[in-house]
């Protein structure tokens, strides 16, 4: 089992657990703890049975973690417990197997190619209620959930029109599988606003980050894919070009993840980590060193801005909500919620989809309050969960930025 | 690579309460303030009631009568430097609580006694108005739900009276324990409880469990876990048991602080101020100055050039300072100059407690860290809470006064 060994490796993240004081703050934090008693919590399950893990996989529960990172943000001590959470999941998933709806959930690479060609069949089938049915009856995965489109059309071919800048600064773009397969737009809108701040943007060959794999308990795919995108990354890295990407989970498993709950401790990872930013991230630290003025945009809209959990464990603030509320006519709010409930793939599961939608109810009540025109969310599976919980439009931040500016240019 | 322009005016480093008044002050001046801290700050662990000064030489009846006499004899503690700060720092928590719907009340004239889980009965300035209780001739009926463990009804009862006649006062207590309603089956921290008690029918099922042992009890103290969203609750309470119903602080997580804390935070956000839970802050000094703050975000750090700084990183238990195998005493954040604690450490754990109460960071009456000569060590850069050296605070019951006065001046400082 040579593979396995990084759950049974005593890193720091391993190690981490012996800083936990009890001082029950992780549970103050997790949003998961209120909507379920099927999950006992960070505590008990980050640290104390850390201590248990050395031989079988001994629990179940730890299953039930959403792997949101509120209890490592909100823990004063520095015990990484969605780390440990998402290592424990593993072990029990590399003894019993990683269950078909799992692996089928994370593969939104492979989905995304295989449904492109057939997108408005495919399409059909997954708006037809029979068929939703039957994939939760067979596979597990809740009917309500919310699923992205297909689209016969990916970022490439959608970037072939985009006339780029002929010089300036280069960057990589990072696009990640949703933004590549199933909302191009996204990416489109991102490289229209570095190109607008005379940037411009290269797209290396790239596949999925893998993330899907690691939350689902299926590390050694993870690993495999993991492995890959950081090679196909590392030319870039080291041509000197940041890592700029659009989709925050994805860009965390490059900043934290491979390293802490993979543990893969290769210096090519550290250094993939130290270039990746998030494109607000990116903006904000250029204008920050007086490199980049940003453009002036005008929004007409009343915006809720939810920074997703994985954006909060990057530790960066919320960037977005800076640059939105820069922008002319803009109303823009926090939600100042933890986390939307989907948690990446785990609110797709039909034994967790209503824990989700209970977590989410903080996030429906400040849409109640504010009745906002329209969501903004970095996170691709929480803005389909918050536009399937609320009715409202939910757009991507930088597909405003892009709207905002564009309509300053419009003649 | 530093940044060359300033986003924030004033970065506040720590989420305790130090750092969330510190922030609430910059952010009211209008400096753009970043409020940052690794993990949760410290109000969730603490009783929601603000300590002042409880014991000096026996039991304090008033902070304001002792603090001039305190101060003369204690040069050296933070309150001989904030002067009128002090009040001036619980009538912002006050009236920050307030407009957030948390009820606070008191003021540096009195002290209350807040009775606690364990039934002892403590001296604090500023307290939750359900905490607020006139002891003499009190009949308390101290309510247990089965499964919360952490307010054992007849240990506090059994005490209470006890603790009560420590301060000349008579008080009765009885205890009941409710087998219905079983709030949820797990997870019954406080936390947990308190969302029960958001509920009304919870609340009113806790009413008919209550009523037949009612009596002739005046007060019907319950865990401090009543209502976490629902400021109503209490009320609520108080309507159908046709009593006064208080709050016992127990063990963590504690609803009170989180309360408090929440209703800062929101005070805070509403006075334009940002906050940050999660990341590590570092800051870098050069030629003793304030160079940058860096971040410890994930896979990079994230540098942040700033106007000032201000530590309210707590003290050797909050990780703003730590103690060396050698005695030595170290400063984590920006490597200040840190006084050690002085004499032997003695054998008991209190006398180990007693030992290391007074180490901290030296300051001058503008909250600027000073080296072993007096001199100012670090410029652009003020200290506050429990960073602070010269307090006893576990032993005089100063904690939070201390917080708030120094937060309050180290705010003004940030921004003047």
């Amino acid at each position: 089992m040579s593979g396995w060994s990084s759950f049974l490796l005593l890193d720091e993240v391993a190690e981490s657990a012996d800083r936990c004081i009890k001082c029950n703050m992780c549970n103050t934090a997790c949003p998961v703890m209120p909507a379920t008693d099927l999950f006992p919590g960070p505590k008990y399950c980050g640290p104390q049975l850390q201590r248990f893990r050395a031989g079988d996989p001994v629990e179940e529960w730890v299953d039930y973690c959403s792997g949101c990172g509120a209890c490592t943000r909100a823990c004063p001590t520095g015990v990484m417990v969605a780390e440990l959470n998402a290592r424990a999941r593993a072990r029990i998933y590399e003894r019993r197997g990683v269950p078909l709806r799992n692996r089928l959930i994370s593969s939104s690479e492979l989905l995304g190619r295989l449904g492109a060609p057939v997108a408005p069949v495919a399409n059909r089938m997954l708006a037809s209620p029979a068929a939703r049915a039957l994939a939760e009856r067979v596979l597990g995965i809740a009917r309500e959930a919310p699923l992205p489109r297909f689209n016969r059309r990916g970022l490439r071919a959608a970037l072939a029109q985009v006339q780029q800048p002929e010089t300036g600064e280069r960057v990589a773009y990072f696009h990640g599988c949703a933004t590549g397969y199933y909302e191009p737009w996204v990416g489109v809108a991102a490289v229209r606003v570095l190109n607008r701040h005379g940037i411009r943007v290269e797209v290396p060959e790239q596949s999925c980050c893998g993330l899907p794999f690691l939350s689902n308990g299926d590390f050694r795919t993870g690993r495999r894919y993991a492995q890959r995108l950081v090679r196909q990354l590392l030319p870039a890295v080291r041509a000197g070009l940041p890592i700029v990407a659009t989709s925050t989970s994805c860009s965390f498993a490059l900043k934290s993840e491979y390293e802490h709950v993979l543990g893969m401790r290769e210096p090519e990872v550290k250094e993939v980590a130290a270039a990746t930013r998030d494109v607000f991230e990116f903006l904000r630290e250029r204008s920050w060193l007086g490199e980049l003025e940003l453009r002036p945009g005008v929004l007409h809209r009343r915006v809720l801005y939810h920074g997703p959990c994985q954006l909060r464990s990057h530790g960066i603030g919320e960037p977005a909500l800076e640059v939105l509320e820069g922008l002319a006519g803009a109303e823009v709010e926090s939600s100042w919620v933890e986390c939307c409930g989907i948690a990446g793939t785990y609110g797709l599961k039909a034994e967790k989809y209503g824990i989700a939608r209970r977590v989410g109810e903080a996030l429906v009540a400040r849409v109640e309050e504010l009745r906002p025109d329209l969501v903004a969310c970095d996170s691709e599976t929480c803005r389909w969960h918050i536009a399937a919980m609320t009715g409202l439009p939910v757009r991507h931040p930088i597909e405003l930025l892009d709207q905002a500016q564009t309509a300053l240019e419009a003649p | 690579m530093p940044p060359q322009r300033s986003p924030y005016d004033v970065v506040v480093v720590g989420l305790g309460l130090a750092g969330l008044v510190a922030g609430l002050v910059a952010a009211r001046r209008g400096a753009r303030t970043l409020v940052v801290g690794r993990g949760q700050g410290g109000l969730r662990q603490r009783h929601g009631a603000l300590d002042v000064l409880g014991y000096h030489r026996g039991l304090v009846a008033s902070p304001e009568r002792e603090l001039a006499g305190f101060v003369s004899e204690r040069p050296e503690h933070p309150y001989a430097l904030t002067g009128a700060a002090l009040g001036e720092a619980l009538e912002l928590v006050r009236e920050a609580g307030a407009d957030q719907g948390l009820d606070l009340v008191g003021d540096l004239g009195r002290n209350h006694l807040v009775a606690t889980a364990a039934g002892t009965l403590r001296p604090s300035c500023l307290v939750p108005r359900t905490m607020e209780v006139s002891w003499p001739g009190a009949r308390v009926l101290v309510a247990g739900l089965a499964g919360y463990r952490d307010l054992w009804p007849e240990l506090c009862a059994t005490q209470l009276p006890v603790s009560a006649a420590g301060f000349d006062l008579h008080v009765e207590a009885r205890a009941v324990s409710l087998e219905e309603p079983s709030p949820s089956p797990r997870h019954l921290d406080g936390l947990a409880l308190a969302r029960c008690f958001d509920r009304a029918d919870f609340r009113e099922r806790v009413a008919v469990g209550l009523r037949p042992h009612l009596d002739d009890a005046l007060l019907v103290a319950l865990p401090a876990a009543l209502g976490v969203d629902d400021s109503g609750a209490v009320p609520d309470l108080e309507a159908r048991l046709e009593r006064k119903v208080i709050e016992l602080p127990s063990l963590p997580p504690s609803v009170p602080g989180l309360r408090l804390e929440q209703a800062l935070m929101g005070a805070l956000r509403r006075a334009g101020g940002r906050t940050l839970v999660g990341p590590a802050a570092r800051v870098v000094v050069e030629r003793g100055g304030v160079r940058r703050i860096e971040l410890a975000s994930s896979g990079h750090p994230t540098p942040l050039s700033v106007g000032r700084v201000v530590l309210a990183t707590g003290g050797l238990r909050g990780g703003g300072l730590w103690l060396e195998r050698d005695g030595r005493v170290r400063e984590t954040t920006a490597g200040l100059p840190a006084v050690p604690p002085q004499g032997e450490p003695g054998h008991s754990f209190l006398e180990l407690a007693r030992w290391l109460a007074p180490v901290g960071v030296r300051v001058d009456q503008r909250m600027r860290p000073l080296d072993e000569h007096g001199r100012v060590a670090v410029e652009g850069l003020h200290c506050c809470g429990g960073l602070l050296a010269g307090a006893d605070r576990a032993g005089e019951k100063s904690a939070d006064g201390v917080a708030c006065a120094t937060a309050l001046v180290a705010g003004r400082e940030a921004t003047a």
